[in-house]
């Protein structure tokens, strides 16, 4: 049997409710890895050309990866792939937490739902046992209340759950998979696809083990990688403070995005800063599974309106998202949010971003009172901000047209707002403005799933490197100034490539590109330790590339086309007015042409070009579609 | 000359512990060279409402009850460390001192069906070594109460960490 991986897939079918478990191939493992990989290679072969995104044809993959369950640090995630409601294209969000390994010692590296159930059900894996259990009684239920439940109801502590709220039972667009409370595999929709099969939850129990190739060498490999976090000079702020301390860094390159990105510069900065967070609101950090770093929160508010909200997070994007871009400068208000937000099962950025949107709306007059039920929708109310997350979850009144998503609002809203509609692909942009850092706003454009920070993460830009390390990274001196776009494409181009791999093995990207502490060639050690194969680094970054054509490919052939590779006007037309980045826009055409030469994507269609398919070995995938040029 | 012999055990600061039962992972890897929770001798008991973890396991107790329950003399203590060990093959899988065990740090190992617990990897204990929080201390309750104490009054003189959310370049 392969070491490292579980080496079985499990594939449910609710509306035959069907279950079968096939045994995971050692060439597709080698192929795309794991995780993300195997979720979009499965959604590529099973989903057919044009389906509604909710309807049964669609999938829900769920996998985790090779080191998942090891001491690897923190390779403790899962990726959730569907077809997104959101983008019509691929839809991926990845959770941390502890719901991925225990799902592999219960001995599967993927479960694919398909179909729909008939009524309400939940999905009870008890190492080989393998259940679909009624879940009426929870439909209707919030996360922590199903939560709860169904622990009483297994009664095994130890059991580890991912679900949905009642925004992913209502089919609210960006509704998210939550697990462990407060952890959420968030973006593109998933939690909508899994609401749309009637899916409320997965439980799961494993009591197995993994076991690595060579123990030795993967444990001395994992004492020297531990050495090189610790060392980072990133680890104390992310371990400390959590994600609330890059609060403190957009406001310093002037990228604070406040008022749905009219401007980087919030008035109110000091009460929400790093230090803010850390002296009122932080009570400890939480961990995901097997990680070092514990950049996760846990807030709670002591005094004022919002005194007893408490919880997981909240996490810079959704501070910003929630709070600066619709002008709010309140913990407390952030901290019910975020709350609300995972009960419900929501995605806080698109969340936030649409709310900021349709403020924008109200204070230009296009919206008014009367459409909002009566809510006065201005920048700055966090009681407004409250009202509408209920409604967006409920789908209730003026919330039913919110609940689709900032591009859909825009479209039967009308009257201009498209202008100010953010979003790429159709999904949401995240926090950090892009203006000031110029290989995240290409990053956004070129990324599958629309909007997307993760995508690339090109952080190399942002670490004050010198510009001799700028030259041997990405051959520009200026690869290292935010503000400038030479060397971004090619470090777009490689961070795309790497972070995909790393997606596909399911460790965590504050690991590898916080201060890359783990290389393509240190992963590539990471899985031949575990798994026994002989891979380089080179040969990571072209599984990396490999899925990433195969999103590519999935994209374009459900019609998201070249054109598409763009990013709203607000961030190539309309320069910062204010702060540190004033007159910075991003100009995205100086960057795109270069990376399509670097892609071998043909700079007409966005087709790839055969030579690089084949390189690849996805000629056959292409060609059954036309999606090629010679 | 010393008031008594002290022997070295595990001291927990559960308000510590962050829940990433890396703990368990190296324990599980020290003694059976995989990666299983299932298989470790520490588990963290987690209240993810109020975000609170509490690593459990072996006190090794000085009037140690599953010594005293155990029926067939299995149970005895290491001659270097002092740690419980049990001896695999003189134990009968009874239970007893698993019942016994007034902190659920006794339990049976799902393959061999004998009592496992901590055994302190004989002197170098590794979930203490690799807690990335130093919430897990391997040391003699004279040594454990010094540095509590020390802890504690830390606060009185003003001592705190100098933090900076800014990374500061190394």
């Amino acid at each position: 049997m392969l070491k490292g991986y579980a080496g079985q897939i499990l594939f449910v079918d609710l509306t035959k409710r069907k279950i079968v478990k096939e045994p995971l191939r050692e060439d597709f493992a080698k192929l795309y890895l794991g995780g993300r990989g195997f979720n979009s290679r499965f959604l590529f072969d099973m989903v057919s050309k044009g389906i509604d995104p909710f309807s049964p044809e669609n999938i829900v993959a769920i996998s985790n990866g090779p080191l998942c369950g090891t001491l690897a640090p923190s390779s403790n995630r899962y990726t959730v792939t569907a077809k997104s409601p959101m983008t019509h294209g691929v839809g991926y969000a990845n959770s941390g937490g502890h719901f991925g390994p225990e799902m592999k010692y219960a001995g599967y590296d993927t479960i694919v739902i398909t179909g729909k159930a008939d009524e309400p059900v939940y999905l009870y894996i008890d190492d080989a046992s393998v259940e679909i259990r009624s879940a009426k009684h929870l439909w209707g239920k919030d996360t922590f209340e199903t939560d709860a439940m169904l622990r009483e109801e297994i009664g095994d502590e130890k059991i580890q759950m991912l679900y949905i709220g009642q925004a992913g039972e209502n089919l609210v667009y960006f509704s998210a998979i939550i697990n462990n409370l407060y952890r959420a595999a968030a973006r593109t929709g998933v939690g909508a696809v899994m609401g749309s099969k009637k899916l409320k939850a997965i439980a799961v129990r494993g009591t197995g083990y993994v076991e690595v190739a060579d123990p030795d060498k993967f444990d001395a490999f994992i004492d020297q990688t531990l050495q090189k976090i610790y060392d980072d000079p990133a680890y104390p702020s992310l371990s400390h403070y959590g994600t609330p301390f890059l609060i403190d860094l957009a406001y310093l390159g002037g990228g604070l995005a406040t008022r749905n990105n009219q401007t980087g510069v919030f008035e109110k900065y000091e009460e929400v800063s790093a230090e803010t967070f850390n002296e009122y609101y932080r009570v400890k950090s939480e961990s995901c599974f097997s990680c070092p770093i514990h950049c996760g929160k846990y807030a709670r508010v002591r005094s004022g309106k919002y005194k007893g909200a408490k919880g997981g997070g909240p996490e810079y994007e959704s501070i910003v998202c929630i709070g600066t871009k619709c002008g709010i400068g309140d913990y407390g208000a952030i901290i019910y949010a975020n709350e609300l937000a995972n009960r419900y099962g929501m995605d806080t950025i698109s969340l936030g971003d649409t709310i900021a949107f349709a403020m924008e709306a109200y204070e230009k007059g296009i919206l008014t009172k009367d459409m909002t039920d009566g809510i006065e929708l201005r920048f700055g109310n966090d009681e407004a901000l409250i009202e509408m997350i209920k409604k967006i979850a409920f789908r209730d009144g003026f919330g039913n047209i919110l609940a689709d998503g900032t591009k859909r609002a825009a479209e039967k809203i009308n009257k201009g707002a498209e202008k100010f509609a953010l979003h790429v692909k159709g999904l949401e942009p995240p926090a950090y403005d892009v203006r000031t850092a110029k290989a995240f706003g290409l990053g956004w454009a070129t990324a599958t799933r629309g909007a997307d920070h993760l995508a690339a993460l090109p952080n190399f830009e942002l670490l004050g490197y010198s510009p001799e390390k700028g030259v041997e990274w990405f051959g520009s001196p200026k690869a290292v100034d935010p503000y400038a776009t030479e060397g971004k494409p090619r470090m777009v181009y490689w961070h795309e490539n790497f972070g995909t791999a790393v997606d596909s093995a399911e460790m965590c990207k504050y690991t590898c590109f916080s201060a890359y502490a783990v290389k393509p060639e240190d992963l590539a050690l990471f899985i031949n330790y575990a798994v026994g194969w002989n891979l380089t680094g080179n040969d990571i970054l072209r599984i990396g590339e490999r899925i990433y054509n195969v999103e590519r490919l999935f994209n374009l052939r459900e019609g998201i086309s070249k054109s598409e590779d763009r990013l709203p006007d607000r961030f190539t037309k309309e320069p910062l007015p204010e702060g540190p980045a004033k007159g910075q826009v991003v100009e995205l055409d100086k960057m795109l042409p270069e990376y399509y030469k670097l892609r071998q994507w043909d700079w007409e269609t966005g087709y790839p070009k055969l030579s690089k398919l084949k390189e690849l070995g996805l000629v056959e995938d292409a060609k059954k579609y036309g999606l090629y040029v010679k | 000359m010393g008031l008594q012999q002290e022997f070295k055990t595990l001291f927990i600061e559960h308000e510590k512990c962050n829940g990433c039962r890396i703990c368990e992972l190296r324990c599980s890897f020290a003694h059976e060279r995989l990666f299983s929770p299932e298989l470790a001798r520490i588990h963290v008991v987690k209240w993810e409402l109020d975000a609170i973890d509490v690593p459990v396991a072996c006190r090794q107790c000085v009037d140690a009850p599953c010594m005293a329950v155990c029926p067939t003399e299995a149970i005895s203590r290491h001659p270097e460390t002092n740690a419980i060990i049990v001896d695999e093959e003189k134990c009968i899988g009874c239970k007893m001192c698993v019942i016994a065990c007034p902190f659920g740090a006794m339990q049976m190992h799902p393959v061999t069906n004998k009592a496992i617990t901590c055994d302190l990897c004989g002197g170098d204990p590794q979930c203490a070594k690799y807690c990335p929080e130093n919430a897990i201390h391997y040391m003699t309750p004279s040594e454990y109460v010094a540095y509590r104490r020390k802890e504690k009054t830390k606060k009185l003189v003003g001592k705190k960490e100098k933090r900076s959310p800014i990374p500061q370049a190394s």
